[in-house]
């Protein structure tokens, strides 16, 4: 469908996408083919049925049980609580992942069962996560406070970096600069049950306390009225020390003792956020692991998501970097495989023309049948054409068009084998 | 001189050669053929009611569920269909309701937060069949694309660029007019089409494929 006022190319590029959405979704995958063979005996069992019902004169007996059936789901319903909603005091949209809170105007999250989130300014949330218990509130950066409403069933749950806060009915001040690494959370009322890193199995905060954990400096203080304030898991460390002046327990990790993240955790996200295209979200916490540690200890999936968030972006250094790290790492992948593509490719968009016909021509060789193959034989032919001249491209071109009659190159390629009139040079 | 066979199996009628209105009959009569009319009319149409329901849906499980229920509407109704040689007609406009029901309930759970993600196609690290990786990046986002526009803008878009219904039958399968149907097929074209260009994995798609664009 050509709509006259978007442009050609716009219009184009729709129908291109409606062609690869129809040609991938022409068949189901294996589970729902698997499925559809029992549908057609199950159809006819139930059409079966129905008629000897219909027969025997059993359709009062199923009405009323469904009569029935139906009378409970709607009591149910009415006891039931209704699903937590919400109102953004900025009237952000519905849709919006993220509520970022601009300086200086703090925004509030108001709850529909009397809870409320004030975001501070400079501050980044996650879209809530509502459930009839409570919700879910994920704090990117920045802080937060909130007045959780108290009830026998209450579940509420906050996040921020590594650390979750389990609630039941408090008010809290929330903090997390993933810059530093530095986390708090100040209590006004009630109880929260923190967990995250150094804190084993969760640290209970209560009414005046503070706790604070520095992930960099590997320290865990909490400072409270009451200097035996309670705490359910702490790790047990060698020798606290006291802050004498503020009253406040601090404890000292030695840092042969720290456990830092495990490098299997670093980015198992990634790749679920480059795919809803969240990539700046990757580089950033990409930034945080550091590239040394990224380059040398995260997973497959993780490096593969980075590589591709800074090739979208146009971060070809470090899209360079990660695919290098990756055929360094896991030579025998799939990835890897790509990665000798995608070199060839940032070569060849940093116009190092001898470099990308190098790993073009390694791809080729290795995986001849790849995914990338044709666009790899395609970009070399014209690259050898821009070099060599025509007459030297010919034997690749002709490669082309016999494999990739209509691969994406092969209009360009086209006019390489044709152009007979002009000489090579 | 050779004795006749008294008995001679012959192979059973090729329901294949059938109109769909004799189907209907055969399905609507009491007699031994019920059966086979049901089965004929699935094997007829559920490649078909698979496809719409997996464009509009993704291939999540409830695919087969869903095909299983348009089936059991379509013969509880098939009874009063006045014109039964429109029999594809009103499979579509069968399955096109019990997609709308289906899509109002995961909107509930949505807001219920029990099923976040409505539109959720094969992970994207999968490995891929052919086209790779941008090719597949590509087409996750162009599902999400049409995840964005409303429940009848969805099933007019699938029945009329992907099924290719013309827009009488499209219109009539999605209970729209005629007019209504072409107004908001151009908002949906308009719609998808200014998210494609916006959306940074598709463009980068298409730079990379295209050999003019490289030049």
């Amino acid at each position: 469908m050509k709509n006259t006022k978007l442009t050609a190319d716009a219009n184009a590029r729709t129908e291109a996408m409606v062609h690869l959405f129809v040609k991938r979704t022409a068949s189901g995958p294996q589970p729902e083919a698997h499925a559809a063979q029992g549908v057609e005996e199950n159809v006819l069992r139930i059409i079966g049925e129905k008629a000897t019902n219909r027969r025997t004169g059993a359709r009062p007996i199923v009405l009323l049980s469904t009569a029935v059936a139906l009378a409970a789901g709607i009591a149910l319903w009415f006891f039931l609580p209704q699903p937590i909603t919400f109102v953004v005091s900025s009237g952000t949209p519905d849709n919006a992942a993220f509520l970022s809170v601009p300086s200086p105007k703090a925004q509030a999250f108001v709850f529909s069962e009397g809870s409320v989130v004030v975001v501070e300014p400079s501050s980044v949330v996650r879209r809530p996560l509502t459930t009839r218990r409570g919700a879910s509130v994920v704090l990117d950066h920045g802080r937060l406070f909130a007045q959780v409403a108290h009830n026998s069933r209450t579940h509420w749950e906050f996040e921020t970096g590594p650390f979750t806060v389990d609630v039941t009915g408090t008010a809290f001040g929330l903090e997390w600069t993933p810059k530093d690494g530095k986390f708090a959370i100040e209590l006004r009322e009630g109880s929260v049950l923190v967990k995250g890193p150094f804190l084993n199995k969760g640290v209970r905060v209560e009414k005046g306390n503070r706790l604070e954990v520095s992930l960099n400096d590997h320290q865990v203080n909490l400072a409270s009225p009451r200097a035996e304030a309670e705490n359910v898991g702490l790790t047990k460390l060698p020798e606290p020390a006291l802050a004498p002046e503020s009253g406040d327990t601090t404890f000292e990790r030695p840092v042969k003792r720290a456990t830092p993240p495990s490098p299997r955790t670093i980015g198992a996200r990634w790749p679920v956020a480059v795919a809803n295209g969240h990539f700046d979200d990757v580089l950033r916490e990409a930034q945080q692991v550091g590239r040394q540690k990224l380059f040398s200890t995260a997973p497959l999936g993780a490096l593969r998501a980075f590589a591709d968030a800074a090739r979208y972006r146009r971060d070809l250094p470090a899209a360079k970097a990660a695919f290098e790290a990756i055929r360094r790492r896991f030579g025998h992948s799939g990835d890897a495989q790509d990665g000798t593509f995608f070199l060839g490719w940032i070569a060849d968009e940093q116009s190092q023309t001898s470099a990308a016909m190098h790993w073009f021509s390694q791809y080729l060789k290795a995986y001849p049948q790849g995914a990338y193959a044709e666009r790899a034989l395609g970009r070399q032919a014209i690259l050898t054409a821009s070099i060599k001249g025509r007459g030297a491209a010919r034997p690749l071109a002709s490669e082309y068009l016999q494999r990739f009659a209509n691969g994406a190159y092969a209009p360009a390629i086209r006019q390489l084998v044709d152009a007979r009139s002009v000489s090579a040079p | 001189m050779n004795a006749r066979p008294l008995l001679k199996l012959v192979p059973s009628a090729p329901w294949n050669n059938e109109t769909d209105a004799t189907l209907v009959a055969l399905f609507n009569g009491a007699g031994l053929s019920r059966g086979d009319a049901a089965r004929e009319i699935m094997r007829r149409y559920s490649p078909m009611v698979r496809r719409i329901l997996r464009r509009s849906l993704g291939p999540a499980d409830e695919v087969a569920d869903l095909t299983q229920e348009v089936f059991l509407c379509l013969f509880d109704r098939v009874a009063g269909l006045r014109k039964p040689e429109q029999l594809k007609s009103f499979v579509i406009s069968v399955a096109i309701n019990v997609l709308r029901a289906q899509l109002k309930r995961q909107s509930v759970r949505r807001r219920a937060a029990l099923d976040p993600s409505v539109y959720d196609w094969n992970d994207p690290m999968e490995p891929e069949i052919d086209g790779g990786r941008d090719a597949r990046l590509a087409f996750h986002r162009f599902s999400e694309i049409l995840g964005t526009l409303t429940v009848t803008d969805r099933a007019l878009f699938v029945l009329r660029f992907m099924e290719e219904l013309t827009l009488v039958e499209a219109a009539q399968a999605a209970g729209v007019s005629l007019a209504t149907a072409k107004r908001r097929l151009g908002r949906a074209w308009e719609a998808v089409t200014a998210q494609v260009e916006r959306d940074p994995v598709i463009s980068e798609y298409f730079t990379n494929a295209s050999a003019q664009g490289r030049q």
